[in-house]
This record gives structure tokens, sequence and C-alpha cells, in this order.
């Protein structure tokens, strides 16, 4: 890996990290865990559109776990990571069927996945079936808030001029 | 298969999503019993249950998480809710006080569920019966 590419991967990541870290500051939008704006999500829905699908797992990855270490919250690892990953493998087959465009689209499902997925760990670590009564607010709370990540990362796309790896 | 027909397909997949998990809520919605009995679960297993029919003072419990948090639990008459915890983002207490079986309290840092259910099963209890 180049030196320019680690550069900007580590930018990316540094941008991501600080909006994670602003947005945890805010208060929950809706008295159930698990519904947030994700607005992280944006510079990795960034890369995805740019870069290749290994960049921007890369920058998942580092930026989950700086945010876990600096929020100070391991619990919060296994959700993230779960969510995380989940999301990006349905962001890249989506984004790969569309051919990278339609992002509104990709981030609507990369949200709904996310959600998905966090339901999914939170069963794992809880066992308890009765948590799935949160999934279909958390399901629509993924499309609402992937409209409004895909529409950010569509104004942002367009405006920060086009760089190489 | 043009990228435009893609595009519709994933977009009707979406609105169906949508539809069926509204459709869930409303089901959900229509058909919460309205709870006599409290069950406070932590990592799955019932810990306590409380008959809030039956509570007439205000009352609270303290519940330890082995991992060292803490939930306070305030037990009122036919409704419970977290009042106070050690979690960082404080869920639990936003969540209020539930009074039905719509939507447990949940405090996933904690691994605390309290579920409100309207008749007692009592199977599966092991700890402190109230």
């Amino acid at each position: 890996m180049g030196i320019r590419k680690i550069t900007i991967l580590g930018i990316l990541t540094a941008v991501a990290l600080t909006i994670f870290m602003i947005e945890s500051a805010l208060p929950a939008l809706a008295p159930i865990p698990g519904i947030k704006l994700g607005l992280a999500n944006i510079v990795t829905l960034f890369i995805l559109l740019r870069f290749k699908v290994m960049d921007a797992c890369l920058a998942l990855f580092v930026r989950i776990i700086l945010a876990s270490v600096f929020a100070g919250q391991m619990v919060s690892l296994l959700y993230s990571i779960c969510g995380g990953v989940l999301s990006l493998v349905v962001m890249a087959l989506v984004n790969r069927l569309l051919n990278k465009k339609f992002i509104f689209l990709t981030s609507v499902f990369g949200g709904i996945a996310h959600n998905t997925g966090q339901i999914l760990a939170s069963y794992f670590v809880l066992g308890m079936r009765g948590i799935f009564v949160y999934a279909p607010f958390l399901i629509i709370s993924g499309v609402v808030t992937g409209m409004f990540t895909g529409l950010i990362c569509f104004y942002a796309d367009r405006y920060i001029p086009r760089f190489e790896l | 298969m043009s990228l435009k027909k893609r595009a519709i397909i994933l977009t009707a997949v979406i609105a169906a999503v949508t539809a069926g998990s509204i459709l869930c809520i409303i089901y959900m919605y229509k058909t919460a019993d309205t709870g006599a009995y409290a069950y406070i679960y932590q990592n799955d297993r019932i810990i306590q249950t409380i008959d809030l029919s039956g509570t007439h003072d205000t009352y609270r419990i303290t519940v330890e998480a082995p991992e060292g948090g803490y939930n306070v639990i305030e037990v009122r008459q036919g409704s419970i809710g977290v009042v106070e915890a050690s979690c960082p983002d404080g869920l639990c207490m936003n969540m209020g006080f539930i009074d039905n079986s719509l939507m447990p309290v949940t405090c996933l840092p904690n691994h605390l569920v309290i579920k409100v259910i309207d008749e007692e099963d009592d199977k599966e209890l092991d700890g402190v019966v109230y």
C-alpha cells in the first residue's frame, strides 16, 4: 500500500471517526435502542463509490475499533462490527448491481442491513427472541436514515473533486 | 437487465420491506396485552417477577449486572420503568414506564430486559420472586 493511499484512507477514517464521535454526543433520536442517524456511514459509502470494497472495509474496521476505544464501550464493539460488516457487504453488492449509480438505494439498503445486523448481534448477546419486537421500528429507521446519508453522500460526491488513490 | 430496471426492482424491495414493517407495527399495537406482570430478565434469565396490579406503593429495586453496572427499577401500580442506570446512553431511562407488552424496556450495556405480560407464567423461574 502506497503512502498516498495510506494518507487518503487515514484522512477519510479520521473524518468518519469525528462524525461518529459528534453523533454519539447527540441525544438519542427515539427511545428505542439502536436508532441513530449513522452519519459515519457517509464516509463508508463515499469510499465505496470512489474506490474499492477493500478500502471501504479497511476504513470501516479502523473506525469501529477506534470509536469503541474512544467511546470506552467494548459492548458496542460487537454491535458495531455486526451492523457495519453486514451493511458493507449489502452496500457493496447493491452498488455493484447499480453500477455506482443511485446511491440513495445503496444507502437505504445499507441502513436496513446495519440495523438488521445490530438486532442479530443483540440477539446473540442477550439470547432473547423478545428483542425482535424492535425489528420493524429499526428497519423503518434504517430506511429513513439511509435516505438521509445517501443524500449527503450524493452531494459530497458531486462537490469533492476527483482524486486517485 | 438494464440499470433502470434494476433500480426499480430494488426500490420495490425497499417499499415492500417498509410496508411489511408498518403492518407489523400495526399488528403489534392491536395485539398488545395490558400487562399485569413484569418480568425482569438478565442475560435471558428471569431474575424477578413482579405483580404490577398488586403493587400499591411505589418502590425501587436495584439490579446489579455481573459486569459491574446497575439499573434502578421503579415499580408503580400497573407500570414499571428504569429511573437510574450506569449505562452511558441512558436509553433505558428514556424509554420511560411501560404498562403493556408492546415494547420491553431494554438496557443493552447491562444485558437487562423488562417485559410486561398479562398473565403469570411460572415456568423457568430461578431467582427471587416477590
